[in-house]
């Protein structure tokens, strides 16, 4: 018999922390491996950790509402007979020999197995918000404006992950005036307090280096920095000088934190790293609507609701069978390419708490059906703050629908580190040639950004047509079919 | 038709200089040479310096103003009535009391303009100025709130059994304020030696007299109180002096206080310092020579003491903090050091 | 030492200074012969005479007013509002001339009187007989205003005040003229102005109170002490100018701070005393200040006690911020 305890993982991707949605276990219950115990939210998304080992559950610690830091304790367990003391296991911190150091630097953790995530999760990738209007996002057709994402997203966790989403340590001030002679970092101090509050004894304990150095949140300017105060001791003024107040009541501070200093990072690396190259071309999709209208009824028959977006899917991932190099990813830390012989399609989604990417796995093995009903349910998870990290990971290419405010057409950019994004712009009756006569043709503009490091010109554009064909040609999706 | 209603006609205020420049018979005190002139160059004195305020306010020199040209001979012949250490409770307009009591002009030239020499260190408007050396009392441009200060001095005398009065002035607006009823209603319980000198010139800025009251003027309110009320010539400084006299007298011999209306003739009605020249010069004491050097003084006192304080910088800036408190306390320190 | 209520320690303060100092004169609406509608100048009229302990007319504007004209004569008026829900009238005397004559007269004519007023409710009186209107003095420069809580301070206060070179409103908490007894020193001493009194020592949370409501804040500590959280228990005293230093050192040592006062809760005193704690103890503070005040709503005359910042609304406060 012997006593082990259950750490809340590194779960990679600078997560630091997280809340306690639910407890599904108790002091006392006997678990078995793979068992759900715990439903953590991180500032990703909300994750049920299973149990790792068999066990007792002796002590569970944190009450819900709670944050845990990375790597504090959650679980206590009395191991059964025969189980090993093993180590604390994490999603992240298992995936091979030193990735646990090389995974807390923000470097990709090269796994051993096939389906090893990136650490750099999804992340930005569009540059508009997906309305419930367009292709796949649901909702009720036509409506935009007030009925947005956002708002709905409202109804369900979206008070907690806003309240959540909030890097700025709350502290007492007798707690920063601590930290600020100890010289230590608030934000790097795992809060023990209600409302994840830092306290005293957090700071007092707190040894840098103990808690996870978050590789993607480099620290900002200092905002807790000591001598700040005495440099921002006013010169004396001459007397009756006129005082220059730089904006005033004119600007508002509002910290720059939380899921949104995240895509900001993703963006900046993305854009920093590939060599974004966007092809733009039209589509004629007179025979796609057709179908969608043709097939609307069989699939809510089945209980689907047809968006176009499953077909879009189905094109994107039968032009990269044909064009591999586009879902590729290059691992710099080895200088290999690396050709993913899977198929993980993104969707850039828009909720209140950001942009987030839940991803169709195994997009190739699924009916159009199946793609559908991946969709709706990740779009439902994603907005009502439930969506599973594992459900925002491991895309290998992104698509991101940008609708009815996406402009002509845009530049998306890539949800590094694949090597390209697709953005699907709406559908418009527009003035088309065909055979010489002005018609009235549906037309949809596509976007398709590339890391011109890895991918040629004539590669994207071969892989461009190669979509717009299928979707002007749906029919020929048939001869792709698994 | 016989009118039900009450007349309109005002009593007849008590004059003392006749038209053609002697004193009515009756008159019950005697003036000397000395007392007349001394009346007359003080009228002369605020007439100027009152005048040349006003040129300084419209200048934006000062920032305000209250004058009382036309009205010097109640201001004066009031102050002149009372003892040397009786109690002068100045309104807005009497800068002629303090000049009778000895107030140098380059002191209300400092106190006008706001200087570091100003008794008030720039801190109240520039009228009406205090003198304390002779018990002339600060007092606020707030309408009526001197009155209750002014019955409490001469009651607080009464105390005490010495023989010291208080002279308070006001204009016949201030007869509507609740402090004019409450003090002299105070004055009046108390037998408080006061003399309560309402300047009704018919006007409290825009404001004519019969709004502000539906009573026959102003004196006959005395009698609510338990006061005396009379009615004296505004303009005739004599009348004024011996009105005063009499109110004083009568306050000293513990009858109580009296309410002194000074009814200011309008502007067509004869000047206040005219009147006071021509009986002067019924006196062997007063000429034209005379006359004429008493304005070249005055004329250059009053010049030499403006030039003076424009001369005379600001006070300095910690100074608000001072006189707040008898000692400067903890946030004032605070809120001064801030300052500097 | 005699055993005296907070009446008798007032009345024995204005003996021994008018017999000390005959400068001194109590005037008022029925101070005289009856002695006050609350005895505290009983029997003053029988030693001093009219002359000294004046029955005025019932005007608070003409009180002050006379007072202030008495003052610069150089006597030394003490005059009573017989309750501070009627200070209003003479709120113009007070803030435009009283505070203001040193001040505007360069030092030359400061007008020195204590104006002593009853304050407070818990007596059945009423809106218009318990209101608490402290903060609208200490908001006037000028005016030092004093609050004791029992009658060895009364007496003492009382002295100091009317030795104080400058005008202090001394509000007399009216709901414990009779509760609160103690010893009281015969003859002369003083409790000077602007300290505080610790009344009781603590580590957890510092408790402002004044007047009436200090008892409530003991008895808070009381039940507080019972769950373990010790309180430090600020009795002010003087409320203007506040002894910042007892303040500032007690929140330093607790880190929690509980203001308790009757007047209502916005812009009452306790906003200043919360103000000046963030601005002089910021980095102490272990959790956010708090106020236990009467309500932003007129004195209820049947509700009294559910206005009152009894020992049961304070509690929770004490507990709440000791728990942060």
């Amino acid at each position: 018999m012997a006593r082990w305890e259950f750490k809340l993982p590194d779960i990679g991707e600078g997560v630091t922390e997280g809340e306690i949605v639910g407890w599904l276990i108790k002091p006392g219950d006997a678990v078995k491996e793979d068992q759900p115990m715990i439903e953590v939210m991180t500032d990703k998304a909300t994750v049920t950790i299973t149990a790792p080992k068999s066990g007792t559950v002796v002590e569970t610690r944190g009450k819900v509402g709670e944050i845990v830091p990375v790597h504090g304790v959650l679980v206590v367990f009395e191991l059964g007979e025969g189980a090993g003391t093993g180590t604390s296991v994490g999603a992240g911190a298992g995936a091979g020999v030193g990735a646990s150091a090389s995974a807390s630097a923000g470097g990709h953790a090269n796994g051993s197995n096939g389906h090893a995530r990136s650490d750099d999760g999804p992340a930005a990738t569009a540059v508009g918000d997906i309305k419930e209007s367009l292709p796949g996002m649901g909702g009720g057709a036509g409506a935009s404006g007030g009925g947005g994402v956002g708002a709905s997203a409202g109804g369900g966790g979206g008070a907690g992950l806003s309240a959540y989403f909030n890097e700025k340590p709350l502290a007492t001030p007798a707690t920063r005036k601590l930290a600020r002679d100890m010289n230590v970092d608030l934000r790097q101090v795992p809060p023990s307090g209600p409302q994840g509050r830092v306290l005293k004894k957090d700071v007092e304990g707190f040894r840098p280096g103990a808690a996870p150095a978050t590789g993607s949140t480099p620290a900002p300017a200092h905002p807790h920095a000591p001598g700040l105060a005495s440099a921002a001791a006013p010169a004396p003024m001459p007397a009756h000088a006129p005082v220059s107040i730089p904006h005033g009541a004119l600007e508002e501070r509002v910290p720059f934190a939380g899921v949104r200093r995240k895509i900001a990072q993703k963006m900046a690396q993305s854009k920093h790293t590939a060599a974004h190259f966007t092809f733009v071309e039209e589509c004629d999709v007179t025979a796609l609507k057709a179908l969608r209208a043709r097939l609307k009824a069989p699939a809510e028959a089945a209980g689907v609701r047809l968006s176009f977006l499953p077909f879009i899917v189905k094109a994107v991932v039968a032009a990269l069978k044909k064009h591999p190099m586009l879902n590729t990813t290059l691992d710099e830390s080895t200088n290999e390419l690396v050709f993913r012989k899977y198929f993980h399609i993104g969707i850039a989604a828009a909720t209140e708490a950001g942009l987030m990417v839940p991803v169709v796995k195994d997009a190739d093995r699924k009916s159009v059906l199946d793609v559908a009903r991946d969709i709706d349910r990740l779009s439902n998870d994603a907005r009502s703050g439930k969506v599973k990290l594992e459900d925002l990971t491991g895309s290998t290419f992104t698509i991101t629908s940008l609708g009815a405010q996406g402009g002509l057409f845009a530049t998306p950019i890539i949800n590094f580190p694949e090597v390209a994004i697709l953005g699907v712009h709406q559908m418009k009756q527009r003035p088309v040639v065909k055979d010489g006569q002005i018609v009235i043709g549906e037309v949809m503009l596509l976007s398709l950004s590339f890391d011109h490091r890895i991918v040629d010109g004539h590669v994207g554009a071969a892989f461009a047509y190669d979509v717009i064909g299928y979707l002007e040609n749906p029919d020929r999706l048939w001869l792709e079919m698994a | 038709m016989q009118s039900l209603g009450p007349s309109s006609a005002l009593p007849s205020p008590r004059s003392a200089l006749r038209d053609d420049g002697s004193i009515d018979p009756s008159y019950a005190y005697a003036l000397s040479d000395e007392l007349a002139v001394a009346l007359y160059e003080h009228m002369v004195l605020a007439r100027v310096l009152d005048e040349r305020m006003v040129a300084l306010q419209r200048e934006g020199v000062v920032a305000s103003h209250a004058s009382a040209v036309g009205e010097e001979a109640a201001v004066v012949g009031a102050v002149a009535a009372m003892h040397d250490d009786d109690w002068v409770f100045p309104s807005s307009r009497e800068l002629g009391a303090a000049l009778w009591r000895g107030m140098p002009l380059a002191a209300y030239a400092h106190h006008v303009h706001g200087t570091s020499r100003d008794p008030a260190h720039g801190r109240n408007a520039p009228d009406p100025p205090f003198w304390k050396a002779a018990r002339v009392a600060s007092v606020s441009p707030l309408v009526g709130t001197h009155i209750g200060h002014a019955v409490g001095a001469a009651w607080a005398a009464r105390m005490k059994k010495a023989d010291v009065a208080s002279l308070v002035y006001f204009g016949e607006g201030a007869t509507s304020s609740g402090d004019f009823h409450t003090s002299l209603n105070f004055a009046g319980v108390t037998k408080a030696p006061v003399v309560a000198v309402c300047r009704n010139n018919g006007w409290a800025t825009s404001t004519p007299a019969s709004k502000q009251t539906a009573s026959h003027g102003f004196a006959v309110k005395a009698v609510a109180y338990g006061l005396r009320g009379v009615t004296v010539d505004g303009a005739d400084v004599v009348a004024v002096l011996g009105v005063v006299r009499d109110a004083r007298a009568r306050a000293a011999a513990g009858f109580g206080g009296t309410l002194v209306e000074a009814v200011i003739p309008g502007a067509d009605r004869a000047d206040p310092l005219a009147r006071m020249r021509r009986h002067l010069e019924t006196r062997a004491s007063w000429d034209a020579e005379r006359e004429k050097r008493l304005h070249a003084e005055v004329a250059a006192d009053v010049e030499r003491a403006l030039a003076e304080a424009q001369a005379a910088g600001p006070p300095a800036r910690e100074t608000i903090f001072d006189d707040v408190y008898a000692e400067l306390p903890w946030h004032l320190r605070e809120q001064r050091d801030a300052l500097r | 030492m005699t055993q005296m209520n907070m009446v008798q320690a007032i009345n024995d303060a204005l003996r021994h200074e008018m017999r000390r100092d005959d400068r001194v004169v109590v005037l008022g609406e029925d101070v005289g012969k009856v002695g006050g509608v609350f005895r505290v100048t009983q029997g003053l009229w029988d030693e001093f005479g009219d002359d000294r302990v004046v029955d005025t007319p019932l005007s608070e504007g003409g009180i002050v007013g006379t007072a202030i004209g008495m003052a610069l004569y150089g006597l030394l008026p003490v005059p009573e509002i017989q309750f501070s829900d009627f200070i209003y009238p003479a709120y113009d005397q007070i803030v435009s001339e009283l505070a203001k004559l040193r001040w505007r007269s360069g030092g030359e004519y400061p007008a020195k009187m204590v104006v002593r007023t009853p304050v407070g409710g818990g007596i059945r009186g009423g809106l218009y007989h318990s209101q608490s209107p402290e903060s609208l003095f200490i908001h006037v420069a000028g005016l030092k205003v004093v609050c004791p809580s029992n009658p060895h301070d009364a007496k003492g206060l009382l002295l100091s005040s009317i030795r104080d070179p400058d005008p202090v409103l001394f509000f007399e908490p009216k709901r414990i003229y009779r509760a609160a007894k103690g010893e009281v020193p015969e003859g002369d001493y003083t409790v000077p102005l602007g300290k505080a009194a610790v009344l009781r020592e603590g580590t957890d949370v510092t408790v402002l109170a004044w007047g009436a409501m200090l008892y409530e804040a003991v008895a808070a500590a009381d039940e507080a002490k019972k769950q373990g959280i010790a309180c430090e228990i600020v009795d002010l005293r003087t409320l203007w100018p506040v002894d910042i230093e007892t303040i500032v050192a007690s929140v330093k040592k607790t880190g929690r701070l509980v203001v308790v006062h009757e007047a209502p809760k916005t812009c009452g005193f306790g906003a200043e005393l919360v103000a000046l704690v963030n601005e002089k103890a910021f980095l102490h503070l272990e959790a956010p200040p708090a106020r236990v005040c009467g309500f932003d709503t007129p004195f209820p005359y049947t509700l009294e006690m559910e206005y009152l910042p009894l020992a049961h609304r304070i509690l929770p406060a004490i507990v709440s911020t000791a728990r942060y």
